[in-house]
């Protein structure tokens, strides 16, 4: 019985991957709009659960990196022309760059001071390039508007390559001594600098992991967008539906994010075309009910009901 | 390690057979002296006994020799090299190795990822499950560290230090708080441990278990070192008595 469903797991997690591979070319424009949605969402939380979810460090300014990486792809093509590789490249380089200033002062609060830190990061990073001082270079409130002059398959494709780079990296640090390090940080950082385990450069390397695929992720949806701004760029909803979909999924695991990503986006397009004004009503009472009664999400609760393999591979 | 901070380290002699040296050590919380010009000296391939009643400074001691708290005076020596307000994973890098009073494995990782975690070894599968055979928990490998017993979980945190192969292991109470058959397990695993070469700092606030076990052993008291000697000889201190019993 529980090989069967473990096989049933592994036949739909392949029919999803293909079904993804081929969505632009056979799906109409706004089933396949869902799913790049749906793949920008995965990217996001899966990029948050790098930091946070194996580290247990719960960022809540996501969204600040997401948003300096829409903000350098823009600017990139609009004020500079630069080749579209290279500007979105550039997005996720600009967010690491800015994840590393900001964590090495960030990084020494724990617990509830780093998530609010953090909240208070992006708020201060969505000022700052809304103030007229930045004007010259963000247009500060008007925002900025540009034509990347690509096709929706190349944003497509460009975000699907994103997600995939961002869950091999996560099995990849799931499976190796590094990943064991975040995890005995997220268990008790005391006890494992205790051990020789130097926590300072682990956090910042897996903070600069997660800010690079966010800001991969947002520089490609700039252009998607084809528009940015302070408002809509930072905004915390960027933050907050990562976290709920990451943890909805499982915290800490390489799928869960995938899964969480999936499942609520597609839950979300339902709710905005049959209930537009419960939207985010669904997601509050989501996010409780998720806290009390799966607080390990889907994929850890799969894995205790021994329907899925019990390893850090999944 | 950046040269820099091997620049850094000052040098000091080293005295005989001396692997770690305390030298008027002071620590204040506030007003309050925990350490109070704590001297004394650890032998190389000895089990010492640190004890002393509640709050007598034992477990302050062991965070400053680790790097858990900066001192605020004194120095703190060890292999000659001092290691006082050192980061503790510099500290565990050099070669001391720790438990905590209350232990602290890793909940929600598996036995073998307890320990392979701290590995700086070679061959760390092999030399985990050569660990967990030793401390009798081979069979729970694969299970959360949550889901064992207390005692296992002392024994898991003690086969945990192992892995990065200290040369100096402080013990916080390793036989408080389980029963006589995992005690005798747990103090049969340090002596082998110290025939394969490895020294011991072992708080006990039980003095019964640690004479025995003992090669030597210092009295805290207050902060202050009142006494220091053999099981022998402390047991026969007037002050350690005075201390302990109120004579």
């Amino acid at each position: 019985m529980n090989r069967l469903i473990k096989q049933v797991g592994l036949i739909l997690l392949i029919a999803f991957s293909g079904m993804m591979v081929v969505a632009p070319l056979v799906f109409d424009r706004a089933d396949a709009t869902l799913a790049y949605l749906i793949l920008y969402f995965i990217a996001l939380a899966s990029s948050w659960n790098i930091l946070s979810g194996f580290t247990g460090y719960i960022n809540f300014g996501h969204a600040a990196f997401m948003g300096v990486g829409m903000y350098a792809t823009a600017i990139s093509i609009a004020d500079f022309s630069l080749w579209w590789p290279v500007s979105w490249i550039l997005g996720g380089v600009f967010a690491a760059t800015f994840a590393l200033i900001v964590g090495l002062p960030v990084l020494r609060t724990k617990g509830p001071y780093f998530a609010i830190t953090m909240l208070a990061v992006a708020e201060g990073t969505r000022v700052l390039f809304g103030t007229r001082y930045m004007e010259p270079i963000t247009r500060a409130g008007d925002g900025i508007a540009f034509s990347p002059g690509i096709s929706f398959q190349t944003k497509y494709y460009g975000m699907l390559v994103t997600v995939a780079l961002c869950v091999w990296v996560s099995y990849k640090i799931s499976t190796s001594q590094f990943g064991l390090r975040l995890m005995a940080i997220r268990e008790d950082e005391e006890a494992a600098e205790s051990m020789g385990i130097n926590s300072t450069r682990l956090k910042i390397s897996a903070f600069t992991i997660s800010a690079f695929f966010a800001g991969l992720a947002g520089g490609i949806h700039s252009t998607f967008l084809h528009y940015v701004d302070p408002f809509h760029t930072f905004n915390i909803q960027f933050t907050i539906i990562p976290i709920v979909m990451a943890v909805f999924g499982g915290v800490g695991t390489v799928l869960g994010p995938v899964i969480g990503g999936t499942v609520l986006q597609v839950l979300n397009d339902f709710i905005w075309a049959h209930f537009l004004q419960l939207n985010m009503a669904v997601f509050g009472v989501l996010l409780a009910a998720l806290i009390l009664f799966l607080p390990q999400g889907l994929l850890e609760w799969m894995k205790e009901m021994r329907w899925v393999e019990k390893t850090r591979k999944i | 390690m950046g040269r820099k901070d091997e620049e850094n380290l000052k040098m000091c002699p080293l005295e005989g057979e001396h692997i770690l040296q305390l030298q008027d050590v002071t620590k204040c919380f506030g007003s309050l002296v925990a350490v109070s010009k704590c001297s004394f000296a650890v032998e190389k391939n000895r089990i010492t006994g640190l004890i002393g009643p509640n709050g007598a400074g034992k477990t302050t001691l062991f965070n400053l020799i680790t790097g858990f708290f900066t001192t605020d005076e004194g120095q703190i020596i060890f292999k000659g090299h001092q290691i006082n307000n050192l980061r503790p994973y510099r500290i565990a890098e050099r070669g001391i190795g720790r438990t905590f009073q209350i232990t602290r494995v890793f909940p929600k990782m598996t036995l073998m990822e307890n320990l392979i975690v701290a590995a700086r070894v070679e061959k760390r599968d092999e030399r985990a499950l050569e660990l967990l055979e030793l401390a009798g928990l081979i069979d729970l490998r694969g299970e959360y560290a949550s889901d064992l017993s207390y005692g296992q979980q002392k024994l898991l945190a003690l086969i945990r230090v192992l892995m990065f192969d200290p040369d100096l292991i402080l013990l916080d109470e390793p036989a408080a708080g389980i029963n006589p058959t995992m005690q005798n397990k747990i103090m049969e695993l340090i002596h082998k441990l110290k025939e394969g070469g490895k020294t011991f700092l072992i708080i006990e606030h039980d003095m019964k278990v640690i004479m025995g076990h003992s090669d030597k052993i210092v009295v805290l008291n207050f902060g202050e070192k009142i006494a220091e000697g053999t099981g022998e000889e402390i047991k026969n201190n007037e002050d350690v008595l005075k201390a302990y019993f109120g004579r």
